[in-house]
This record gives structure tokens, sequence and C-alpha cells, in this order.
């Protein structure tokens, strides 16, 4: 279950800048930063969550 | 530190050479800068060290043709064969690498892997998941700047990679809740098996309850007919009796007159019979059509005698008189009652037609809109309507059959006299003994026809009854409650064959509803064995969230398209024949993010004499672009400061894996176009992300020098 891209902040930033959809862009940032697919879904839960209450 | 030990043998006409590292030291530090003639073994030891690190396992992106070749003409080729020993300890790392060929004529190369004492092997795959090989020798740099992509398309390749297996894990996730325990589930089958329990209940009632019904009608239905059978029967048998006692024995001499007179005895017979199967059709029925002003009448017309009226047809006139008068009595009541119920004959008529249309299509699955029934449930409760109608209707169609069997009679019994008067005529050559007799045997024969007839018939009832498990006796006595049954009353008015009907149509609906309930029950069964199946099942912690994973997987198919675009899009833009010109607005986006990146990397680039910041690198246009807004144009940079920028940038893109740097021929830079590249080995270094570097440069004496 774990991802292992590491972080490298200026190639999320190359990619980030192409994605225009916010959850995608979390996405990937989690894909960067998150070793764990759990970790993810729990980040993005969250942030889909917050989304709807706005 | 790094050890070296190598042996090469190498055919060499009809000599075998060994050669060992001799020139240059057997113990370097982790990163250093050497200088040497050719032929001291520089490019050697480079070889030796990317072969030990699994230098031939790069990509063709990864590795530069010409020196796959070297590593290749080690390994490979007939006239060298070479074993080796490079031991690697980075003390910054905590580290130790040995890898080993142990054997001149083996082609393994086994890379262990030291924590502690003890080492374990590595496998190319496992290795390359933490380190980076970089294996250049960086001439026509400038060229080569494009190629700079490819790292970034193996970093990308990398992401893309991790996207997908993003998607895998989502879809593994979603399958596992499918099959998983869902409450939400589980609930719904439980309302539903409550939902078809309660409409089992009600059709279970209302099919009890027509199923009583039927038992009732059949019986009535059996006990009026079996005993009217069985009157009649007896009735008959005594006719037969009688008439065969009166006849004896006797038996007369037919002459050619006396058959003529009684062919038209038989004629005149034929037509009393028809006659007298009229009034017996009719008979019971009449009566109960008829208003009770009228009762009267029907009593003179059911008690006239049909042969008194065909022989003595000036004498007794009753039956044709009454027949008439009764017929036209029920031809004004059938009129007057269609003017009464001219609405529900309206409706019988369209429902009629309705069911004639929608029984074409019964089997089909279609549903009625408006009503929102299936076809077949639509034509049974059509059907429930149309027996509402059933008393007016019967009652309807019993007057028009009677009126029409008056009609005929009077006919019949007209036809009957005239017969009767020739007979007459004919009969003056015989004695009234002679006619006596011929009667009596044409009515014996008839008695005789039609015994059979009524035999078959009270026995055909008697099995039926006993099949039942009934007493034929016990259901005889049972007839008259029967018939008083509210629900039976009703079908006083019907003729036998109308009541046959009438059971067959009860039987039917009787069947129908019973297997609608078997239906029923077997849904609840199935239902009830789909609740224990799901309830075996473990809940899955992510049950609640079926939907949102859902989404996010379809956030991540999308972000996995995008990667594809911009894989095409980057294999577009290394592509030699490419403008800036030609590329989409949205690859002109992505060029633009990638040069951003680059200039990220790279950060620095001396240029003539001063050190500029870089802030973006267009490697379709060839142009970089500096914080300052200054243009330098690639071709405008020297050779050793491109060698520089795009070693610089090659280290820079690491996919934060730890680094084993070697780099060749580096001879176009100068001491200040190397220095960017010394200080960013020393960071990588300082950043535990360099295991060894090692870069070598043509000199006239071997010299050593550690950069960190």
């Amino acid at each position: 279950m774990e991802h292992n891209i590491g972080f490298d902040q200026d190639l999320l930033n190359l990619f980030s800048k192409m994605i225009d959809d916010k959850n995608e862009k979390l996405i990937l940032e989690l894909l960067f930063t998150k070793k764990d697919v759990e970790d993810m879904l729990d980040e993005l839960f969250k942030a889909m969550e917050h989304q709807k209450n706005d | 530190m790094i050890k070296i030990d190598y042996l090469i043998e190498r055919q060499e006409g009809d000599k075998t050479e060994k050669y060992r590292p001799t020139v240059i030291p057997t113990e370097l530090p982790n990163v250093v800068y050497i200088q040497g003639p050719n032929s001291s073994g520089k490019s050697t030891l480079l070889n030796m060290i990317a072969l030990a690190f699994f230098g031939r396992e790069l990509t063709p992106d990864e590795l530069n043709q010409d020196l796959r070749e070297r590593l290749d003409n080690l390994m490979d080729s007939d006239h060298q064969k070479i074993q080796f020993k490079i031991e690697v300890d980075n003390d910054a790392l905590g580290t130790r690498f040995v890898s080993q060929k142990t054997s001149l004529d083996s082609a393994e190369i086994i890379l262990k892997h030291f924590t502690n004492s003890k080492g374990f092997p590595m496998s190319p795959e496992s290795f390359r998941r933490e380190y980076k090989l970089i294996y250049d020798i960086p001439n026509s740099p400038l060229e080569r700047l494009p190629l700079l992509l490819n790292s970034v398309r193996t970093e990308q390749k990398a992401v893309s990679m991790e996207v997908k297996r993003l998607q895998d894990q989502l879809r593994r996730i979603i399958g596992e809740i499918k099959n998983s325990r869902d409450p939400d589930l589980i609930e719904k089958l439980r309302e539903d098996r409550k939902r078809i329990q309660t409409e089992y209940d009600k059709k279970k009632k209302i099919a009890d309850e027509e199923l009583q019904r039927h038992k009732k009608l059949l019986e009535y239905f059996w006990a009026r007919f079996y005993l009217d059978h069985q009157k009649e029967q007896i009735e008959i048998e005594d006719n037969i009796d009688k008439i065969t006692k009166h006849l004896g024995k006797k038996k007369r001499q037919q002459n050619q007159e006396y058959k003529s007179t009684l062919l038209l005895r038989n004629q005149l017979e034929d037509r009393i019979k028809q006659a007298e199967r009229i009034v017996q059709s009719i008979k019971s029925i009449l009566p109960k059509l008829l208003p009770k002003d009228q009762i009267g009448r029907y009593k003179y017309w059911a008690e006239a005698d049909i042969r008194n009226e065909v022989f003595y047809p000036k004498i007794y006139s009753t039956l044709r008189k009454e027949s008439k008068s009764l017929g036209e009595q029920l031809r004004n009541i059938g009129f007057s009652d269609k003017q009464q119920h001219q609405s529900e004959i309206a409706n019988v008529n369209l429902l009629k037609t309705l069911i004639t249309i929608l029984e074409d299509y019964r089997n089909d699955d279609i549903t009625i809109p408006v009503v929102n029934l299936p076809i077949r449930e639509f034509i049974e409760s059509l059907n429930v309507n149309l027996d509402r109608y059933g008393e007016i209707i019967t009652r309807l169609e019993n007057i028009e059959q009677c009126a029409d069997s008056l009609e005929r009679l009077v006919k019949v019994v007209n036809e009957s006299v005239i017969l009767a008067g020739d007979l007459q005529g004919k009969e003056k050559h015989f004695g009234p003994e002679d006619n006596e007799e011929i009667s009596r045997q044409q009515e014996l024969k008839e008695l005789e026809t039609r015994i059979k007839g009524i035999a078959e018939k009270t026995s055909e009832y008697r099995t039926a009854i006993i099949k039942a498990g009934l007493d034929p006796e016990a259901l005889s006595k049972k007839y008259f409650k029967l018939s008083k049954d509210p629900d039976n009353k009703y079908y006083e008015n019907y003729t036998e064959s109308q009541l046959r009907e009438k059971v067959k149509a009860s039987e039917s609906n009787c069947d129908s509803r019973e297997d609608e309930c078997k239906k029923l029950e077997r849904r609840i069964e199935d239902i009830k064995q789909d609740i224990h199946r799901f309830e075996e099942r473990e809940p899955h912690k992510y049950h609640d969230k079926y939907l949102a994973i859902n989404r996010i997987l379809t956030h991540v198919l999308n972000l996995g398209r995008s990667f594809e675009s911009f894989d095409d899009t980057l294999k577009k833009m290394a592509g030699n024949a490419v403008r800036y010109t030609d590329l989409s607005n949205e690859e002109k986006k992505y060029s633009e993010s990638v040069g951003d990146y680059l200039a990220k990397k790279i950060g620095t680039l001396r240029h003539i004499s001063r050190v500029y910041k870089v802030k973006n690198i267009n490697v379709i246009s060839k142009k970089i672009k500096t914080d300052t807004g200054k243009i330098i144009h690639f071709s405008d940079l020297g050779t050793g400061q491109g060698q520089a920028a795009y070693l610089d940038t090659l280290l820079s893109m690491s996919e934060n894996k730890k680094i084993i740097a070697l780099f060749d021929e580096i001879a176009m830079m100068d001491e200040t176009s190397l220095k960017p590249i010394k200080d960013r080995l020393k960071k990588l270094y300082d950043e535990k992300k360099l295991l060894i570097a090692v870069i070598v440069q043509k000199g006239e004496h071997v010299k050593v020098e550690p950069i960190i």
C-alpha cells in the first residue's frame, strides 16, 4: 500500500501547474508526500468533506 | 572510500595479456577528481564501477551509446575476460557496498549491501529504487542539453507509474467494498422481505378466500347437476319400463305403407323432441328472468303438453300462444335492461376489446404507463373489472337466448302440427292399436338414446365428486344449503354450460393466485438467503466512503490521462524537428513548465565572466532565460560552460535517490566551469544524496584530488 516517489517540490510544481482540478492537484501532491494509500484517502476524504461544507 | 581491484585478461595476437590497476591508486576518496595521461586506466576505472552498479541495466535514455558499447565490450567480447571487486564505504550514509564478478568465465555480478556486518545481495531492481547511477561523457554538451528532457521523462514516468498504482489500489478497494458486508444493502433486503411478506400475506388471504369460494362453487355445480341428471335418468328409466311393459314382446310385420308412415312419424317425433329440448333448456331459467306478474303465464306455458298441441292444434294452443307472448315480454325486458345498463354494457365492450388487444402482448415485458402495471397484471385487473358486470351480462345473454328459444319453439311446434296432420291422413289405414304401437316404439327408441347420454353425465359427476374425496349422496343432501349460500346464489341463473365455464374460470383464477403466492414465497426465501450470505461477510472500513472513493478514482484516472498527454508532449519536445510554434497552447504551457523545472534544477549558469540565475530553459528554442531577463542562446555558451550546465542539471535531477556519479572526458571544462559541479557534488554529499562521484579528465600526470 506504499508509494515512494519521494518529495521533489520542483517536480511537483512542474505537474501541478498543468493540472486545473483542485482534487487532482491534491492527489498529485499526496503521491509525493504520503507513502500510504490509506493516509492519502484520509486526506482526500477530509478535503472532499470540506468542499461539501463550502 | 572506494577500493578497486580488477583483472582484464586480453588476447593480443598470440599472447594473453593480463591488466590490473597499477597507475591510478586502488583506494580513492568517495568524491574524487582524477587527472591522468592516456592509457592510465581512468576510463577502465569508471567502466568497472559502472558495471559494479548495474550500468548495463540503464535505459538508452540514461546511458549514451558509446559508453554502453564500452561496457558490452568488457562483458561480452571474445578477446577479453574480466573479473573485479569494487568496495564502497560511505560513512555519511552509514552504508557499504561490495560488488564482485568473481570469475573471468562467469557473467554474474553480485552486489551486496551492508548496513551492519552482514551483507545482503541486492537485485538491479531494488538497487534502482534507491540509487541512481549517472554515467556520462558530456561531449557535445550544447547539442545534448535537450537530452535533459530524458531525465524529466524518467521522473515523469515514475510519477505516472505511481498514478497507475494508485488506480489499481483504488479499484481493489472498491472491489473489496463490493464484496464486503453492506449494512445498507442488508437493511434494504430486510425492508424488501418485509414488504414482500406483507404483499404475500395479503395475496395469500385473497387466494385462500378465492379457493374457499371455488370449492363451494364446485360443490354447488356438482350437486346441482348430479341431482338434475340423476332425477332425469330415473324419470326416463320409469318411462322406458312403462313402454316396454306396454309393448310386450309382439312384433308387427312391416309393409311399405307402414315404413313410410313410420318415417313420417319419426320426422314428427324429431320435431316434438326438438320442441321438448327447447322447453327443457329454458324451463329452469325462464321464471328467473320474468317479472312476478308473468309467472302465472309461465306456469301455463310450462304445464302445456306439446303432444296435445301438435295433435289437437285447434283445441290446444297454450304453448304457441304463451311462447309468443313470453318471447315478446323477454324482448321488452331485454330492451329495457339494455337501456338501463347502457354505460355498463359500454364498459364491458371496452374491457373486452382492451383484453383482446392486450392478450397478444401478455408475455411481453411491458409496463403500462400511468397505471404503472406489468401487462399481465393489467389484464388481470381488467378481468376483475369485467367480472363485476358478470351478473348483468349473463342476465342479458340469457334473456336473449330464451327469447330466441321461444321463437324457435313456436316455429318447431307449427312444423310439427303440419307433420301431424299428414301423419293422421296416413294413419287412417292403420288401426288405433297400430298407431299406438308405432308411437310407443318410437318413444322407446328415443328414450333409450337419451338415457345413455344422461347416464354418462350422471356417472361423470359422480366420479368427479368421489375423486374430490366427497360422498355423492352427502353432497346431494347439502345442495339446498349450497344453493342458498350468498356466493352461489348469484349462479342460479346459469345454465350447465355457463356454470361449467364459470367453474373453469374460477379454477384458473385460483391456480394463478396460487402461482403468484408461490413466486412471492420463493422471492422471500431468496432474500432470506441473500441476507444470510451478506451477514456472514466482514464489513469494510471504507464502506461509508464507497461513493467518495469512486469519485477519487475518477480524478486519478483523469490524472493518468494527463500524464499520458505530458509524455506525448515530452516525446514531441525531444524530437529534433519540432519548432516551438508547432506546439498547441497546452503543449506550450507544459514546455514552459518543463523549462522552469530545468532552470530550477540548474540554478545558476556561468556565462562569459558572470554568473546568472537561470529562470527558464527552452530546449526547443535552445534559449536560456535569466532572472534579469537576459536571453542566452545555447550556441553562445562556451563548451565548458555547456558541459557544466548539462552535468549540473543531471545531478540535480536525482528523483530523490542517492547518486553514483561517473563523468568521463570533461576536457572542455576549466576550473571555473568545473567549480559549480564540484560545489553541487559537495552539497549532494552533505545532504546524504551522494554515494560516490568520480570525475576523470586528461592530464599529463596522475593527480587524485578529493572534492570533499
